[in-house]
């Protein structure tokens, strides 16, 4: 993992309380601070509220208190700044788009309203097509993709769109092994442009070994957030997973160990 | 009787020549809305929204003293709007389901319309031309203000085709790039409206449904992009206009079902087609 981490906030969350009809209180008292080009995962139990915090910054909801600033704008005029990989349920892949298509649709910020895309356009999206190893999929039709080709055609999107902070909803889950390594490499190609990563996971080996630091939400507070060794320590795991999880701590702390020792 | 004479017979009319090029419009514009109309899964408000527009059809009907012509385009474009606005508005936070906020509209809307007509000495003659579409009697202006209408509802389409798409397609999309899209979300129910409106005299509200959805279904078989499907569903929806109308002047039967059953004809052959080829590939 190379990143250029910068000493510039990208996203600063204050004070957040957010929800959404039948849970108006999801997140409450929600504050932490993301460096440009830093990696966060968000870890936590389901209905934790890691999906609920990523539809806040992307600006989905309407916040009960406090607010978003992403790279000192606020989260509802930001446009084009935030990529975002939406939940695989959360999108019908029997729509009739390419896989070309989905990527221009990032760029529809630069193309400007009333307009058709540019030969600029084109060429972003023939770039990043080939960037992320993608350029042989373009005629697809998206159904026609395996889940991780879904998720890097969501991430590419996000690169055509020169987002700055990337986030994305459990994209690990449901893809085999070798999918989940080519979105790996996809977010580390995402890192070598500086892009700031924020990713709701369930998969805790990867959130210790590839991300700078993990956030660990417990019934929409944080109980933790920091560098993997010092957050993934059995006391924070019991609190925001119940028993079961201490159990898999030991496991937990010997891969942060392990990261550090490889850092 | 040869082939040149088989189609110039019926052009010979001034009205006749009228209502063809009236299914002809009617079947391309609603072909291209109706893309926008299956891809967001709301073939089940375009319907509701075809029997919306009665009261503002029977309010005018009423006020022009029983004439069935373009006064009714403007009262049903009201209606229609109206209820367009209603469901957007309905729904807006999510609190009620879309499906059950234009539930409640449809039947409203639609009682208050039958309730208006009833009080006319003529109720079911007019109610038949209004459910099933009167196509000879459609006026100069009345073709006139058709075109224009559709010519504004392609060109608003046009200008907004990849922010619709956006919408369509990925929500969450449109919200991390701030566009507006509860704004763009109205504005595509209010071209449904006006496109149900500018076909009602030529296919009545009870198969309006058809001109929006069966070309685009038949399209969707055949190809895998919006924009494809735009053109060749629109395509679909001018020829099954044209045979429509053929099939109409000659078996003497309602233009609104011949149309139909010219486009779930298509539909039905396409779709035996693609199964067989797609048995013959499986098998080879």
């Amino acid at each position: 993992m190379a990143s250029k981490k910068g000493a510039q906030a990208a996203l600063i969350v204050r004070q957040l309380g957010t929800g959404y009809p039948g849970n108006r209180h999801a997140l409450s008292n929600v504050s932490f601070t993301i460096q440009a080009g830093e990696r966060v995962a968000v870890i936590g139990a389901n209905g934790a509220g890691k999906s609920t915090l990523i539809k806040a910054i992307v600006g989905m909801l309407q916040f009960n208190s406090g607010s978003i600033s992403i790279f000192g704008k606020d989260c509802y005029s930001s446009h084009s700044l935030v990529g975002y990989v939406p939940q695989q349920n959360d999108i019908d892949w029997s729509f009739p788009v390419s896989v070309y298509d989905v990527v221009m649709m990032g760029r529809v910020r630069h193309i400007g309203w009333f307009r058709l895309p540019r030969r600029a356009d084109h060429t972003a999206v023939r770039d990043t097509l080939a960037h992320l190893r993608l350029a042989h999929l373009a005629k697809r039709q998206i159904s026609e993709l395996s889940g991780g080709q879904r998720r890097r055609v969501f991430i590419a999107r996000a690169l055509a769109q020169e987002s700055r902070v990337l986030l994305l909803d459990e994209p690990f889950s449901g893809v085999d092994q070798q999918a989940e390594g080519e979105i790996i490499e996809a977010l580390d190609i995402m890192s070598r442009r500086g892009i700031t990563i924020l990713m709701s996971t369930h998969h805790l080996e990867n959130a210790a070994l590839r991300f700078d630091k993990i956030l660990i939400l417990n019934q929409g507070e944080i109980a933790a957030f920091g560098a993997a060794e010092e957050v993934l320590v059995p006391q924070t795991l019991r609190r925001a997973f119940g028993g079961s999880m201490t159990l898999l701590s030991d496991d937990l702390l010997m891969l942060a160990r392990q990261r550090e020792r490889s850092a | 009787m040869d082939m040149v004479a088989f189609l110039a017979e019926p052009l010979q009319y001034n009205f006749i020549q009228r209502g063809m090029l009236a299914l002809i419009l009617v079947g391309g514009i609603n072909a291209v809305v109706g893309c926008f109309v299956m891809v967001r899964s709301m073939a089940f408000f375009g319907d509701a929204l075809a029997h919306s527009i009665l009261p503002g059809i029977a309010l005018s009907y009423t006020a022009s003293g029983g004439n069935i012509g373009s006064s009714l385009f403007f009262g049903g474009l009201g209606a229609g709007v109206f209820s367009a606005m209603v469901i957007a508005w309905l729904t807006r936070k999510q609190e009620i389901k879309e499906d059950s906020a234009i539930a409640i509209v449809f039947v409203t809307m639609f009682a208050l319309g039958i309730a208006i007509i009833s009080t006319q000495s003529s109720y079911a003659i007019d109610l038949t031309h209004i459910l099933f579409g009167s196509i000879n009697g459609i006026s100069q202006q009345d073709l006139l203000i058709m075109a224009v209408m559709g010519a504004i509802v392609l060109v608003l389409i046009g200008l907004f085709y990849k922010e619709f798409l956006i919408i369509s397609f990925d929500l969450s999309l449109a919200q991390s790039l701030k566009l507006p899209a509860e704004g763009l979300r109205l504005l595509l129910l209010i071209l449904v409206a006006v496109t149900i409106v500018v076909s009602l005299q030529a296919v009545g509200i009870a198969l309006m449904l058809a001109l929006l959805i069966t070309p685009v279904a038949t399209a969707r078989l055949l190809v895998k992009r919006l924009h494809h499907m735009l053109f060749l569903s629109s395509l679909l929806g001018i020829v099954s206009g044209i045979v429509g109308f053929y099939a109409s002047y000659y078996l003497d039967i309602p233009s609104g079902a011949c149309i139909v059953l010219v486009l779930s004809a298509l539909f039905g052959l396409v779709f035996m087609m693609q199964s067989a080829l797609n048995r013959l590939a499986e098998r080879n």
